[in-house]
């Protein structure tokens, strides 16, 4: 009975302190007040201080230290301390080869569709380094009509290894337009598109990318001739191994 | 002979059961040190040692607190047509220390116009024409990150934050591309409670008096988030 309580004690115990732990192996560590590199500094810990690991928020770490307190920590300064293995501890630092290994990339982008103002997020996936699928949603602004646009591109990257790098794209989706309401009344159309396009993605820093492409479209109206109509797109993407 | 060394037993192990009881009891107390404890513990101890020793350090464990969701509240004024209340709500991403994204949504009511006003009867817009929509993507950058005081013995952080985005409103049956502005201040309550005031503007074209016009829409709002 009286193992069985200690038992649950000591379990108790075990699940509070469920924190990563990791142990200051170089002379001193900085603990600032907060989340940010101007925060004061207000605790040194020492070589053979251990530290609870508690969590992130961009590149700094909440720890608990002995005392008790908290305070925050910077990337790679905890890099440079163990875990209990004693192995020193590995945290990912984004970089070009995290933006060349990239598997999901969120986009926003803002541009000009013939005049209209063009508002447009997308999400791509790489299947490989060359070639990935991207699904856009976009809504343009124009004078005489609003309208959205959804449509699914093949986008191949020739040298996804370099900072700048190229793509082309090929894609089809459909365009809903919705003429003013100030104007004289002419119906809502519904039209399927195809897409040719070019653009380049620029790696800046972390997970930020910037990202600018051309489009050609064209637009398969009830009418007699097809529409034909240009994009020109700039915007950022973050991206996700 | 061996009655004697059976009650001896039995003696020994009660006081051994009472002496794990007094130690259990002095742990929960926490007032004075435990006694020394039994060799029977020891072996207990020694099983479950491994369970809390020894981790290895595992990046993906570590719970992230990047994402912030929030609602806020307050007043719009809607160019010519009064200052409204307003309901908004925002997801923000915060990808480095000062640098954020965030995807807006809100809306409100637009009030009457002046024209309406005097002229009495006379309405611009119908019901549904009143109703104001917009959604917008905006970066939002920590220009001034820092610290405030309550007394002396209360400090949190705080920042004052400038955005930048642009979006699309949808107003009096027209929907216009908007460009929108501002600060905000935000204050750290907790690890993942955050309270916040904005201060925006919204800046688009409108027809609604005939001839396009470029209005400006100032937001005033306090609201609430929390980090996930």
């Amino acid at each position: 009975m009286v193992f069985i309580l200690q038992l649950g004690f000591v379990s108790a115990v075990v699940a509070e302190d469920d924190f990563m732990r990791v142990k200051v192996v170089t002379p001193f560590l900085d603990v600032h007040t907060g989340p940010g590199r101007g925060f004061p500094k207000f605790y040194i810990a020492e070589r053979g201080e251990w530290l609870q690991v508690m969590q992130r928020k961009t590149d700094w770490f909440l720890v608990r230290l002995g005392n008790g307190k908290e305070g925050w920590v910077h990337r790679e300064a905890l890099q440079l301390t163990v875990d209990e293995t004693g192995e020193p501890i590995n945290i990912e630092d984004p970089s070009l080869q995290s933006f060349i290994n990239r598997r999901w990339e969120a986009s926003m982008l803002f541009g000009d569709f013939s005049g209209a103002s063009s508002l447009s997020v997308a999400i791509n996936h790489s299947f490989t380094p060359n070639i990935a699928v991207e699904g856009m949603f976009s809504q343009m602004l124009g004078d005489f009509s609003s309208s959205y646009k959804a449509h699914i591109n093949l986008v191949h990257q020739a040298f996804p290894e370099w900072r700048v790098s190229p793509f082309v794209m090929v894609g089809a989706g459909i365009i809903h337009t919705d003429p003013k309401a100030t104007l004289i009344e002419t119906d809502n159309r519904d039209d399927e598109l195809l897409l040719v396009g070019l653009g380049v993605r620029v790696y800046l820093t972390r997970y930020f990318v910037l990202r600018s492409d051309y489009r050609n479209y064209v637009i398969l109206t009830d009418l007699n001739e097809d529409e034909e109509v240009d994009e020109w797109t700039l915007g950022f993407s973050v991206f996700f191994n | 002979m061996n009655k004697v060394n059976f009650l001896k037993n039995g003696v020994l192990s009660l006081t051994g059961l009472m002496l794990s009881g007094c130690s259990l009891l002095s742990f929960d107390g926490a007032s004075e040190p435990p006694p020394p404890p039994e060799r029977e513990q020891d072996t207990e101890e020694a099983i479950f040692e491994p369970e809390v020793a020894r981790q290895t350090f595992k990046e993906d464990e570590i719970d992230t607190e990047n994402l912030e969701i929030g609602l806020r509240y307050g007043i719009l004024s809607i160019e010519d047509f009064e200052v409204n209340e307003i309901v908004a709500a925002q997801v923000n991403y915060h990808f480095i220390e000062d640098l954020f994204l965030s995807l807006n949504y809100g809306q409100a009511t637009a009030g009457q116009s002046s024209y309406e006003r005097l002229s009495g009867a006379a309405q611009l817009l119908t019901e549904d024409e009143r109703d104001y929509r917009f959604y917008n993507a905006s970066v939002g950058f920590d220009l001034f990150p820092g610290e405030v005081f309550f007394g002396s013995d209360y400090a949190y952080n705080s920042a004052l934050y400038v955005t930048l985005g642009a979006g699309s409103t949808d107003f009096a049956g027209d929907e216009q591309f908007t460009l929108n502005f501002g600060f905000g201040f935000r204050f750290v309550a907790t690890d993942w409670l955050t309270l916040q005031v904005l201060m925006q503007n919204y800046v688009f074209d409108s027809t609604v008096f005939g001839e396009e016009k470029t209005t400006n829409n100032f937001e005033l709002t306090g609201g609430i988030s929390v980090f996930f």
